[in-house]
Order: C-alpha cells, then sequence, then structure tokens
C-alpha cells in the first residue's frame, strides 16, 4: 500500500511537471501579451514592466526560472493585479469557491445517490419519471441559464435570495443549485441506470431467493457494485467544482477564484493562467488518486499493489 | 471487513469537503465575506453610499491608475489643484489660486492650507514627488505620459533625462512653479487628472507597484474619502476623511463600492434596493427603461469609429474612402443597433468641448461631407469613377473588431451597408489582445473597429492619436499637413490653436482614413434619493457634494 502510494505520488508529480510545461509554452504562442492595452504603452514604460517581470529574458530562461520558482512554491506575481502574489490570489479566492463548491458536493452526494437508487428500485412509477425529468432538466439547462433564472424569480421578483454576494446563508442557495446543478442530475442518471444494471444480474436474484431483507439487497450488495461508476464520475467533478465555475461566481457576484481561469487568458496573465491550471490540476490528480483508493474499498476485487 | 472498508472511503470522501469547509472558516480575512457585514441592512447605512464599481480595480494609486474604475476611486480619495465639480470649469482645490505668466507657461499655484488624512499638511513637495514618480520609466506609469505639456516630462518618460529635471518645483511650502512646454489651455483642468494628485512621499516610497493604496493600515490620502476597507474582487469602503479641508460640507459618511461584474446583477440589486447607483446597465434592458425613465443617459467624450488601413492597397483611392464612408447609416447603427441614446457621429471630435470663443467644437466644424443616413447614390457614383462600379473589380476587404456582442452586430450591420454599393468584405474576429496586436501591426486587410475616450477637455485628446507615426491610430496613418496643423495648434492657445484644430480634424476627415460611427454614453440608474453627485464627461464620478436620504 506504502509502495503504491509512492509511486503514484511521483507519477503525480510528472503529470503536474508536463502540464506546466504544455501550459507554458501554449500560452506563450498565443498573441499578444500582459502588457496589451487598448491604448498601446509608451516603448520606454513596455521596456521597463518587461524588465521587471523577467519577460525580456529568452523563453527557455524564463520556463527554468518558473520551474525553479514553482518547486519553491512561489507562482510569481501577478501582471493584472498589480502587486499581488498568484499564491495571494488563491489562497483568497479558493477557500470562498470551496465553500460553495463544497455544499453543492454534499448536496450533490447525499441528494443525487438516494434519488438514483430510488428511481432504479421504483422504475417506471411516479416516483422515477419525476426523477428522471427533474434530471434530464438538469442536465440540458446550463449553469448560466438555471443561475440568472433564480436570480430572477427569486432574487428580483420574490427578493428571498440576496441579488450576489455571500453575506448570508441565503446567499448560498443560488450558486450552489447553479454550480451543482449538472452534476447532481448526471449522477442521479448515472446512479439509475448503474442500480438497475445491478439488480438485475444473477447474484442479486440469488440474495433475494435466499431470502434476504430487502434494504440488505440494496444497502449491502448492490448499492456498493453499483457506486463504482458514480465514484469515478465524482472525484474529478469535486476537483472541478470546488475550484469554482466563472459563469456561476459572475452572476451571483461571488469573489472566488473561477473568474481567474478565464480572466488570466484575456489579460494574459502569465503567471496566474499558470498558477489555477496547476492548482487545478493538482486537486485533480489528487481526487483521481482517492478515486483509485475508494475502488479498493469499495470493492475488494480490484487490488492497488500495481 | 467489508463494511469497514465502505464506511472508510465514505468518511475519506466526506473529509474532503470537510477539509475545504474548515479552511474556510478559519483563514483569510480578506476573502471570507462570513466575517463582513451585510452590505445593505436598515440603520447603519444613514448617510452611506452603497454604488457599483464593476470590478476590482487594478490599482487606485494615482500615479498608476490608468483604468476608468480606478479613477472613480481616486477622484474622490485625492484631490489635485483644480477640480471639476460640475459648475463649468475646473474650481480652486489643493490650490487656492494660480498666477499664470503672460505667455501662458508659468503657473504658479498657491495652496490653501489642507491636510491629508494623518493630520500632516499638504505641500508642494506632494505634488513635486508625485509628478516626477509619474514620469520617471522607473515608475513604468501606463498614464505618465498625460504630464506632457509639463516641461521636460516627454525627454524623461522617454530616459533621455533625470525625473529632477521636470518642469516642477516647490518654490516654498505652498508655492508651487510649473513650467510648461508649451501654452497648454487645458492644463487647469489636467490637474484634477488622477496622474497629477499629490503623494506623501513617506508612505510611498519607493513602491511602484501601488500596494499601500488599497491598504488601509498605509493609505493616506487628501481627499474627501479615505479608503477603509477592501476586500479582493468584493468591495472597496471609504469613509468620510475628517482632515479634508472642505470637510463640513461632505455630507455622505461612507461609500461601499461593490465588484459585481454581471451587470444584470447589478441590475437586480439596483431594483431590491441594495445598491443605489449602477452606471453598467446590460445593453438590451436599455432602451426601454431609457424610454420609461428609469434610466437616464450621460453624455461622455468618447467615439466609437473604423479606422481604414493605409497599407490596404485597395484603399489609396481617396474616393474608394469617401464611398465607404458615404455608405455607412448612422441612424440605423444608433436606432437599431446601440439604442441607448449615442448620437451619430460625422465627425472625429465629440461633442462637449468648448473652443475659444465658447462655441461647441463638433457643432462648429460641422458634418463635412456626411449626413446622419446613408447616400448610396453618391457613394456608387464615386465608386465608378474610381474605377470600380458597383465595385466590380475591387478586391474582397476585411473588417476586423474584437469578439463581443455589439461589435459583432455592427461589423454585420456595416458589411450589409457596404454590400449595398458593392463592396465586399468579410468579417474577421478575434479575442480582445489578439485583436489589439493584429491592429497595431496593421496586419489586417482593409478595415478595423477602433474607439476612442477623451482624458481632459480639449479636442488634442483626441486629435494627437493619427499625429505621423502615433500608434494608437491603428491604421498607420501619416500626413504631414494634418502634423503641421497639428503642431500649430498644441504650441498655441485661444483662437489659434482652435483654428488649427479645426483645419487638422478638417484635413483628417476629408482624407476619409477614419469612419466615424457614433458618440458615446453612459447609462445610469441612480436612487432618486441620492443627489448632488457629478459625473464628468471624462468618466468620473465626485460624491465630495452628493447626500443621500435613507
Amino acid at each position: 500500500m506504502l509502495k503504491y502510494c509512492v509511486k503514484r505520488a511521483l507519477s503525480m508529480l510528472l503529470t503536474l511537471f508536463l502540464i506546466a510545461t504544455a501550459t507554458f509554452f501554449l500560452m506563450r504562442a498565443i498573441p499578444g501579451g500582459p502588457f496589451t492595452r487598448e491604448r498601446t504603452l509608451p516603448p520606454e514604460v513596455e521596456k521597463v514592466l518587461m524588465e521587471k517581470y523577467n519577460l525580456d529574458a529568452p523563453l527557455m530562461v524564463q520556463y527554468k526560472d518558473y520551474i525553479v520558482d514553482l518547486f519553491h512554491g512561489d507562482l510569481g506575481p501577478s501582471f493584472q493585479k498589480v502587486g499581488v502574489r498568484v499564491n495571494d490570489m488563491i489562497s483568497a479566492g479558493f477557500p470562498i469557491s470551496a465553500k460553495v463548491g463544497g455544499i453543492a458536493s454534499l448536496m450533490i452526494i447525499l441528494v443525487g445517490i438516494p434519488l438514483g437508487i430510488l428511481a432504479a428500485l421504483r422504475k417506471n412509477t411516479l416516483p422515477d419519471y419525476v426523477v428522471s425529468i427533474l434530471a434530464t432538466v438538469g442536465i440540458t439547462v446550463p449553469s448560466f441559464v438555471i443561475g440568472a433564472f433564480i436570480m430572477y424569480v427569486f432574487g428580483e421578483l420574490l427578493g428571498w435570495i440576496p441579488a450576489g454576494g455571500l453575506d448570508n446563508w441565503k446567499g448560498y442557495i443560488g450558486p450552489v443549485l447553479a454550480i451543482g446543478g449538472f452534476s447532481l442530475a448526471f449522477v442521479i442518471r448515472l446512479m439509475r441506470s448503474s442500480m438497475l444494471e445491478v439488480t438485475g444480474q444473477d447474484y442479486i436474484r440469488t440474495a433475494r431467493a435466499n431470502g434476504l431483507p430487502g434494504y440488505k439487497i440494496v444497502f449491502k450488495h448492490a448499492m456498493k457494485n453499483a457506486l463504482i461508476p458514480v465514484v469515478t464520475y465524482i472525484g474529478p467533478m469535486v476537483a472541478s467544482i470546488l475550484t469554482g465555475s466563472f459563469v456561476v461566481e459572475k452572476i451571483f457576484a461571488i469573489p472566488g477564484m473561477g473568474k481567474y481561469f478565464v480572466e488570466s487568458i484575456t489579460n494574459r496573465d502569465y503567471t496566474v493562467i499558470m498558477g489555477t491550471t496547476l492548482f487545478f490540476a493538482a486537486l485533480y490528480v489528487v481526487m483521481v488518486f482517492l478515486v483509485d483508493i475508494a475502488y479498493a474499498l469499495i470493492d475488494p476485487r480490484i487490488k492497488l499493489n500495481d | 471487513m467489508r463494511k469497514i472498508a465502505l464506511l472508510l472511503a465514505m468518511v475519506m470522501l466526506v473529509s474532503v469537503f470537510a477539509a475545504c469547509g474548515t479552511t474556510t472558516s478559519s483563514s483569510t480575512p480578506a476573502g471570507d465575506s462570513s466575517s463582513s457585514t451585510p452590505a445593505v441592512s436598515g440603520d447603519d447605512l444613514a448617510n452611506t453610499l452603497v454604488y457599483n464599481l464593476g470590478a476590482d480595480p487594478k490599482t487606485i494609486d494615482p500615479g498608476l491608475n490608468s483604468a476608468v474604475d480606478g479613477s472613480h476611486i481616486i477622484n474622490n480619495t485625492f484631490e489635485g489643484l483644480y477640480r471639476d465639480r460640475g459648475n463649468g470649469a475646473p474650481e480652486p482645490a489643493m490650490a487656492e489660486s494660480v498666477d499664470i505668466s503672460e505667455d501662458e507657461t508659468v503657473y504658479t499655484f498657491h495652496l490653501r492650507d489642507a491636510k491629508w488624512s494623518d493630520g500632516k499638511p499638504v505641500t508642494a513637495a506632494d505634488f513635486v514627488f508625485a509628478w516626477r514618480r509619474a514620469v520617471d520609466p522607473a515608475t513604468a506609469s501606463e498614464y505618465g505620459y498625460i504630464l506632457a505639456p509639463i516641461k521636460n516630462a516627454t525627454a524623461i518618460n522617454n530616459g533621455e533625462m533625470a525625473a529632477e529635471e521636470l518642469g516642477a518645483v516647490a518654490v516654498d511650502e505652498k508655492t508651487l512653479e510649473v513650467t510648461l512646454e508649451n501654452p497648454t489651455g487645458y492644463f487647469l483642468d489636467l490637474t484634477g487628472f488622477a496622474t497629477l494628485m499629490p503623494l506623501r512621499e513617506d508612505v510611498v516610497g519607493s513602491d511602484v507597484e501601488g500596494t499601500w493604496a488599497k491598504d488601509p493600515a498605509k493609505t493616506v490620502s487628501n481627499g474627501p474619502f479615505v479608503v477603509s476597507e477592501y476586500v479582493m474582487n468584493d468591495r472597496l469602503v471609504l469613509t468620510k476623511n475628517p482632515e479634508y479641508w472642505n470637510a463640513e460640507n461632505v455630507k455622505l459618511e461612507k461609500i461601499i463600492a461593490k465588484m459585481i461584474a454581471e451587470e444584470s446583477t447589478a441590475l437586480t440589486a439596483f431594483r431590491t434596493g441594495e445598491l443605489d447607483l449602477i452606471d453598467h446597465v446590460p445593453a438590451e434592458e436599455i432602451p426601454q427603461m431609457v424610454a420609461s425613465g428609469e434610466c437616464e443617459i450621460y453624455p461622455r467624450i468618447g467615439t466609437s469609429f473604423y479606422v481604414l488601413n493605409t497599407q490596404t492597397p485597395a484603399l489609396s483611392d481617396i474616393r474608394v474612402r469617401k464611398a465607404l464612408n458615404l455608405a455607412v447609416d448612422r441612424t440605423a447603427l444608433t436606432e437599431q443597433i446601440t439604442r441607448a441614446g449615442e448620437t451619430p457621429a460625422m465627425g472625429f471630435v465629440p461633442y462637449g468641448f468648448p473652443d475659444a470663443d465658447g462655441k461647441d467644437f463638433r457643432e462648429t466644424a460641422g458634418n463635412y461631407y456626411l449626413s446622419a443616413t446613408a447616400d448610396v447614390e453618391q457613394a456608387k457614383a464615386l465608386l465608378a469613377e474610381a474605377g470600380y462600379p458597383d465595385g466590380e473589380g475591387l478586391p474582397e476587404l476585411e473588417i476586423l473588431y474584437n469578439t463581443t456582442e455589439v461589435n459583432k452586430s455592427i461589423a454585420e450591420a456595416l458589411q450589409s451597408m457596404w454590400e449595398q454599393i458593392g463592396v465586399k468584405a468579410k468579417l474577421t474576429n478575434q479575442e480582445w489582445a489578439v485583436f489589439q496586436n493584429t491592429r497595431l501591426n496593421l496586419q489586417y486587410n482593409g478595415i478595423s473597429c477602433h474607439g476612442w475616450s477623451g482624458d481632459y477637455l480639449d479636442p488634442q485628446t483626441f486629435l494627437d492619436m493619427f499625429i505621423s507615426g502615433n500608434v494608437q491610430s491603428g491604421n498607420g496613418y501619416a500626413n504631414p499637413e494634418y502634423d503641421a496643423q497639428m503642431e500649430i495648434g498644441m504650441a498655441a492657445s485661444g483662437k489659434t490653436r482652435f483654428d488649427a484644430f479645426y483645419a487638422a480634424e478638417k484635413i483628417l476627415m476629408e482624407d476619409a482614413y477614419v469612419v466615424p460611427l457614433y458618440f458615446n454614453v453612459t447609462p445610469m440608474m441612480c436612487n432618486e434619493n441620492f443627489t448632488g453627485w457629478y459625473f464628468s464627461p471624462t468618466e468620473k464620478f465626485w460624491f465630495g457634494d452628493a447626500e443621500i436620504t435613507r
């Protein structure tokens, strides 16, 4: 187990390094730069800025410098938010996004999985239809529509939730539903179909024939196997939900980190592009790792030795 | 065993979320909004303005700022020598009076007894420090060039001279002597510009990143308000500066500037009473809200236009360029596309610049050969005369724009207007920064979107971008006659200056490398209980005379 973890950790680091390298050179290949302005800067000013941020050095030197800093845990200064370090931007923005995302993830797991099971067990009855319709709506309607709809109906017309901000618990309702809506619907459908598949298998029939009580069949024998695909989906999903969404955070005026993923690219804020990408990538590979461990715990047939 | 394994899996998943939860509640005072007070609730909002700044300004250090949102804050936290308070002309602010030499090149400002927010006096040296810092290339101020009228400023900004050579000297603690390169009619107005605000050397020091300005513990300012709280991407809070020289007449106690980027969310917040003032309104809502009186339109000095590339061979014939200009139905653009109260532009310099006789520059200069609607017949005739009857033989052109909804609609409308006279053009849209790069390097085949907003109330703020070699033009425009007129105008004041500027704009328009479309406006929604505020044509809010009743 320990050997496995060390091996995985090394491969995760290698993955991150490759991502860092690819991102670094890809972002530098797009035209424009961090000092591209509506009004072109005087050449002397631009020169000073390029020197200040080490952008006048050859690209390979910049790459080397960046990687060295990265190994020291320093993500560099932002070009757009003058005087602010990327580390500080992430440590201020991530907890806010993660709180919204964490609540959304919990909602997805605690609501999605039971509803999926319910729909599977009551296949082709009213509860199944209701759940399936809701799930289809969740999958087909994009988050910005859900967000704007919630904001308009519950914020503006009814005045139940505040118009943006997270100043009290009501402020979380809109963003959590908007950011988690799709995944909730997806998990319900996944859980339902997976559960249907499992309950049709021979060993479940055998269990029934042996007269085991229904709840035991469902929770002990069927659900565990049916969870495998759901866990596979939930791992990476958590990484992406925790790091926030540009659209949802914009609609609900949440000062999280979701905006950096998009704005940094528009602004050619190189260090922020790198920082947010690597942060997300790190979270992602960790979640994939956790999913692999979860497999072994759920299904004893899966071994972690290799 | 299996039960335990399953339990473990669950515990692990849950602990991941729990871990996230705890980080949120225990760390980052800057980010955790649960620790801050609700934006709007009840009694504690007496004399408090809550308005939408729209974004977290890149900086609110006056010397470094180059953005509109930053200048909204700076205009209320700092004060220059003179200030435009909306009474028609700049009024003495930090300066009590000024003596202007006969040749209008030496301004001697006598400062009033004003204090900084920490109680220390505002001195002439504070201005000298701030101005030298702004023009010093080591500071890399993006707006350092705005000080160009001051002697040696441009040379210093280009790294050819030391900052100490700047034509601004502190004669004594309360006397500031400024020497200009040339008479500059708009100089008093310019002293209210953010870059010319005084700064405290002991506060700013060698900080060229401006971090001191947003930090309530460090910032010291001399305007009616001072920064008292900053939450990244969420809000800036200003409180009344009791040391301000005119503090007894400042009625607002507090300004909460929210950073809501989404216009429709800001509109919802306005309608539910959480915001008192918004200046970004969803474009699709403007026409009906203007009609209902909910939204008001404020003029500002800004022009939307297209430029024709001087490097495109097909456009070297002036008749083709004039035909393109004539084929544009500007009224259709403002009435069917932008619909926020914009004015069709038949010239380049917008309304709002009074000339030496006090007459409006735009009204006096007139419409040249253009009218508010298209003249398809004349356009076709010119095109035929140029050897391209109905556009035959004219190579296909390109309409370049950066990707936004409005730009796209405008470009499509222009494409069909030009199609009517037989000119074929394909649309090319590029992401903002790529577009800037393409236009700057003249790498487009024919026609590009452009726009400009003025910095000060003089036509020079518009016209100097077309002086030969100025890269801001985006089309490589170079005409010695134009340069000659601009040189005369920029070195003179009064009638000579404006006559030269009139002549320059005429040359520019008759050359037809510019296709003006419309003059911009700012839609604004304001709580009726909030009064006395002023929004200048150069897009700056002034809250020092404002009042709110709840």
